[in-house]
């Protein structure tokens, strides 16, 4: 399913928390990316008809999100970033109850709820009340809600927040098979989800789209600027200023240290090839000057 | 649509379970349930219908009500509440699953009707439970939508903190008080503001619910206006939310329900304040220089200078016709002429709703005044013969303390109340008795007529009749000499003979008031052998819902042939036969004794008897009178024995104000007990006799300020019957 956005805008009473936002998502998993406050959940929660935009137009698929949004949802499936369930129901009696909102026939309900419970993990505790659950589970629960009916558009805000590396491992699996048929766009901080799953990235600063491309081609971005270097502490000082901080490790006095820089630091580090974490560090670090992004 | 009606189906059944499978709602239950098994016990006298029309039943959808505004609250804050609404309005739909819900509030709170209605089952008998029961599920459903489909309409985006629910509660409450408050019910248009069901009359066995008019119609309405306009705000709110658009008819529908409320309450307020000031027949005022009420026919005389003079009815021949659609009246009076002086024209007072058709002597009707004209001089001493047809309904309003206005005088399809205030038959205007400030009295004929008054019932609504007239047969009453006439009809009205005493009540209150029928029984026959000259065999007792629009209440007058004692439900349950406090005295005691004391005078003395307003002297504020009934109660107390009377004469005694001086009071009872010690009871019949006899004037100058001689005189006239 193909979604397109034309100058979205969205302001709250003080903030604008989108401006000007314009791309496409032509299908497959999307992932978006951004620092906290960029606005990524208000694009998502525009995308799932929950919030009216200010200004601009949205389709998902044929239809429009403003003036269709029943159209929309009957195709969605959407994971908030913050959610909850009624703690007194088992997960199968919550699920039952989604089902029958989003319009699954009653006699597929039964097998449909029972998939999406084995494809998070979940089949064993389904007749638990969801107050005994953890967080992590309550997760898991979520994304198995979103799958139900089958959506065609599957809209996940921070899917893997609180997810144990097993289940996150198994969240991409989920991931790589849905995008084959279906949209999937995918918010996260983790620049790994993005590099395992996504197809396209966008990256949303203050409210507009910096980047928009591949993960490679985020990537790129940091060609020829990072670098791998060791350094005393009183060297990193003096240059920290001018090198954004990819990580670092110490060694015998020294720290180890992988920076993202247009130079290289003190002429001792070794150049390296870089990954969509550094495209994306460098990305954010220039801040308004690096506006001209590649566009697919 | 079949998606929406499975999302609403789905809603509802899941919001159900939630509500009813919590552990508040099984105990908010008992809690009802104990409020009526325990705190509202003392309502067991009355009828099934009566629990369910008055305060219990009130209390009962208070309590509903009560508990929608905490489950539609708690019902409607659950999915914000838990931050399932993030996720659920992602799902497709528009308003339909915020109606379900809704409707589980609704339906989980009209189940607390169910208490009530098992009290009133229990209660019985099954007969008045049934007919009861439709009107007060259909009032309690009304009663309740409304709240329920506010509080969603305010908690459904992001739900309700737990600090406004008593809050909420309280306003709540709050309008169903503001009805009591002072200011409120005067004006009875804010019945309608009482939230708790409109309108609160006392509710008669006789006749139900005496609610005025349409308006307990109107107030459903305005009611059903105000909870359709609050759903459909939900309806287009929700929608408008979830889908961008306003439903087309959602906007005609809630300005038609806003206008059927705002119609209703308009109509409401109409019929209520039109009673305030169109239809009270008479008026009271307070004379500011002597604080005497005093009352009046409300209408000023139409017809040029009111008449200073007046004509007195000899003879009422009555007849009410209720076998066509609208009542018919047929009235022909003999009139005497009392005056010293011919008169050309003289003024009857009859109810303004009422439509002259047809006269014998030229008339006009204007308001509740008639004024005909004599064909040639009307002689002193002569009599004249009027013919009157009329027709049309009769309604009239009182309003009862702390409570609303209510019918008082109306003729409806299952039953008819005439009091004499309402001026169904042509009664004398009285400019002499306006002049005197008689209080309820206005109405008494001067002396009493001869009356024969027959009913021709409708075909389709027979029912039985009562009246304080004497029975004739069972749609004709007669009397020798009546200065008033009541009338009451109901299918409900029995009539029992409990050996010299008719009891007439309804029949849901037979059982409760026959203990103190009893008591009148005892007292009556007591009474009777210290009043011979009296030649009564059976007294008449009504026991009914309310007394409004009868002369002097408590103390209604007799007719030649029978005592008349017309007594609330009220009063008489607590009257039974173990009652020994002082209000037995008043309510029994006196009420007998004021009945044969106007009859031992209207015997002797003749219509001088009746003439007002030394009547009412007599039996309300004479010394004589007040001291003689203290005495026969405590001789019919002590069943004639002379020790024991004297023993309770002198707790008497030593009970007045002022201690045992040389008070009237004193002087007098025991006057009355030497009399008993010396000439048994011959010598007391023969010493009441002869103070019933004794005028107003008698008494001011010989006796008030000398009580000592009238002890004498009382002694004296015991010994002349030796
Ligand atoms: N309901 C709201 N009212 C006012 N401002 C809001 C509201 N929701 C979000 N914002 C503001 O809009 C901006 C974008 O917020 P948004 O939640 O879309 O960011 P985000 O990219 O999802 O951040 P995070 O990574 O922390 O989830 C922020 O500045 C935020 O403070
Ligand atoms: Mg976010």
């Amino acid at each position: 399913m193909n979604i397109e956005i034309y100058n979205l805008s969205k302001s709250y009473k003080t903030t604008r928390a989108l401006q000007e936002v314009s791309f496409q998502i032509p299908g497959g998993v999307f992932g978006l990316l951004g620092p906290n406050g960029a606005g990524k959940t208000t694009l998502m929660r525009i995308l799932a008809t929950l919030l009216l935009p200010s200004a601009g137009k949205v389709r998902v698929g044929d239809w429009d999100v403003t003036r269709q949004p029943n159209e929309v949802r009957r195709h969605l499936g959407y994971l908030p970033q913050e959610f909850g369930f009624f703690g007194n129901l088992t997960a199968f009696e919550m699920l039952d109850y989604i089902a029958a909102m989003k319009g699954v026939p009653r006699n597929q309900r039964k097998t449909a709820i029972e998939s999406a419970l084995v494809s998070v993990g979940l089949e064993d505790r389904a007749r638990q009340n969801i107050r005994t659950y953890s967080g992590g589970m309550k997760q898991r629960l979520g994304i198995a809600q979103a799958l139900l009916g089958d959506p065609s558009l599957l809209i996940v805000d921070e899917p893997t927040a609180g997810l144990d590396p097993e289940e996150r491992i198994r969240f991409r699996g989920i991931m790589g098979q849905l995008g084959s048929q279906h949209t999937v766009l995918l918010s996260t901080h983790i620049v790994a989800d993005i590099e395992a799953s996504c197809d396209r990235v966008a990256v949303l600063q203050r409210g507009r789209v910096v980047f928009n491309g591949t993960p490679a081609g985020l990537a790129a971005i940091a060609q020829g600027r990072v670098w791998d270097v060791e350094l005393d502490q009183a060297e990193w000082t003096a240059l920290q200023s001018r090198y954004h901080l990819i990580s670092s490790r110490p060694q015998n006095g020294h720290v180890h240290l992988r920076l993202v820089g247009t130079e290289n630091p003190l002429g001792r580090g070794t150049p390296r090839s870089p990954g969509v974490e550094d495209g994306y560090v460098a990305l954010i670090s220039n801040d308004n000057q690096f506006v001209e992004v590649e566009h697919a | 649509m079949p998606n929406a009606s499975e999302r609403f189906r789905t809603s509802l059944r899941l919001a159900w379970r939630q509500i009813t499978h919590h552990w508040s709602y099984p105990l908010a239950h008992l809690i009802v349930l104990a409020v009526f098994f325990i705190a509202l016990r003392t309502a067991e006298d009355i009828s099934a219908k009566a629990i369910l029309e008055t305060i219990p039943g009130d209390i009962g959808i208070a309590l509903a009500s009560l508990a929608g505004i905490l489950i539609a609250g708690a019902s409607a804050s659950r999915s914000p509440g838990a931050k399932f609404s993030e996720l659920e309005q992602s799902f497709p739909g528009g308003s339909e699953v915020i109606l379900g819900r809704s409707l589980a509030s609704f339906l989980a709170s009209i189940l607390f009707l169910i208490e009530p209605l098992l009290f009133a089952a229990l209660n019985g008998p099954w007969d008045s439970f049934l007919s009861g029961l439709p009107i007060y599920l259909a009032e309690g459903c009304l009663t309740v939508a409304l709240p329920v489909a506010l509080v969603w309409l305010l908690a459904h985006r992001s739900g309700l903190p737990t600090w406004s629910y008593p809050l909420l509660g309280m306003v709540w409450l709050g309008f169903f008080g503001l009805g009591y408050l002072t200011p409120f019910y005067s004006n009875p248009a804010f019945g309608l503001l009482n939230f708790m069901r409109h309108g609160s009359s006392y509710y008669s066995e006789m006749w139900g619910r005496l609610l005025l008019d349409e308006t307990p119609r109107w107030a459903d309405l305005f009611y059903v206006g105000l909870g359709v306009a609050a759903l459909v705000l939900l309806w287009l709110v929700q929608t408008a939310n979830r889908l961008h658009r306003v439903p087309a008819a959602a906007p005609l529908l809630l300005a038609a329900s806003l206008v059927l409320s705002g119609f209703s309450a308009v109509q409401y307020s109409g019929i209520t304040s039109d009673w305030l000031t169109n239809h009270t027949p008479w008026v009271q005022t307070i004379d500011p220089a002597t604080h005497v009420p005093r009352q009046h026919v409300a209408e000023p005389y139409p017809f040029g200078e009111p008449p200073a003079v007046e004509v007195d009815v000899r003879n009422y021949d009555l007849t009410l016709d209720f076998s066509n659609e609208a009542p018919k009246f047929h009235a022909t009076l003999e009139l005497g002429n009392d005056q010293d002086r011919a008169l050309q024209e003289f003024v009857l007072l009859l109810n303004g709703r009422l439509a002259l058709t047809e006269s014998s002597l030229p008339c006009e009707k204007q308001g509740i005044w008639l004024r005909c004209s004599a064909p040639e001089a009307f002689a002193p001493d002569g009599t004249l013969r009027l013919e009157l047809s009329y027709e049309g309904t009769i309604h009239e309003a009182g309003m009862i303390p702390s409570r609303d206005w209510q019918l008082k005088d109306f003729i409806l399809p299952n039953g008819l109340r005439l009091s004499p205030q309402a001026a169904w038959y042509p009664i004398p205007y009285s400019p002499s008795l306006e002049d005197q400030g008689v209080r309820n009295d206005i109405f008494l004929l001067r002396k009493p007529a001869l009356v024969t008054l027959e009913v021709i019932q409708s075909a389709s609504h027979p029912y039985r009749l009562a009246s304080n007239l004497p029975h004739v047969d069972a749609n004709r009453f007669e009397s020798q000499g009546a200065t008033w006439i009541f009338l009451i009809g109901s299918p409900n009205l029995v009539e029992e003979q409990m050996g010299d005493i008719r009891l007439v009540t309804a029949r849901n209150d037979l059982e409760a008031v026959r203990g103190a029928a009893e008591r009148y029984r005892d007292i009556y026959e007591t009474y009777r052998t210290i009043f011979p000259a009296v030649n009564t065999h059976t007294a008449l007792v009504m026991a009914l819902g309310e007394e409004l629009g009868l002369p002097e209440e408590t103390h209604t007058p007799p007719t030649l042939e029978q005592p008349v004692i017309i007594s609330s439900r009220y009063v008489l349950w607590s009257m039974g036969a173990w009652d020994q406090s002082l209000s037995s005295k008043y309510y029994l005691g006196d009420a007998v004794l004021a009945e044969f004391w106007l009859l031992n005078r209207a015997t002797q003395l003749g219509d001088e008897a009746w003439s007002y307003p030394s009547m009412l002297w007599q039996v309300n504020n004479s010394p004589v009178w007040y001291a003689t009934s203290s005495f026969l109660w405590e001789y019919y107390e002590s069943g004639g024995d002379a020790l024991d009377l004297a023993e309770r004469i002198n707790v008497r005694i030593a009970d007045q104000a002022g201690g045992p001086g040389e008070s009237p009071f004193s002087q007098i009872v025991n006057g009355l007990l030497q009399v008993y010690q010396q000439g048994g009871q011959a010598g007391l019949v023969h010493a009441i006799n002869q103070l019933s006899l004794m005028s107003e004037e008698t008494y001011n100058t010989l006796y008030a300020e000398n009580p000592e001689a009238l002890r004498q005189w009382i002694v004296e006239a015991g010994d002349e019957a030796l």
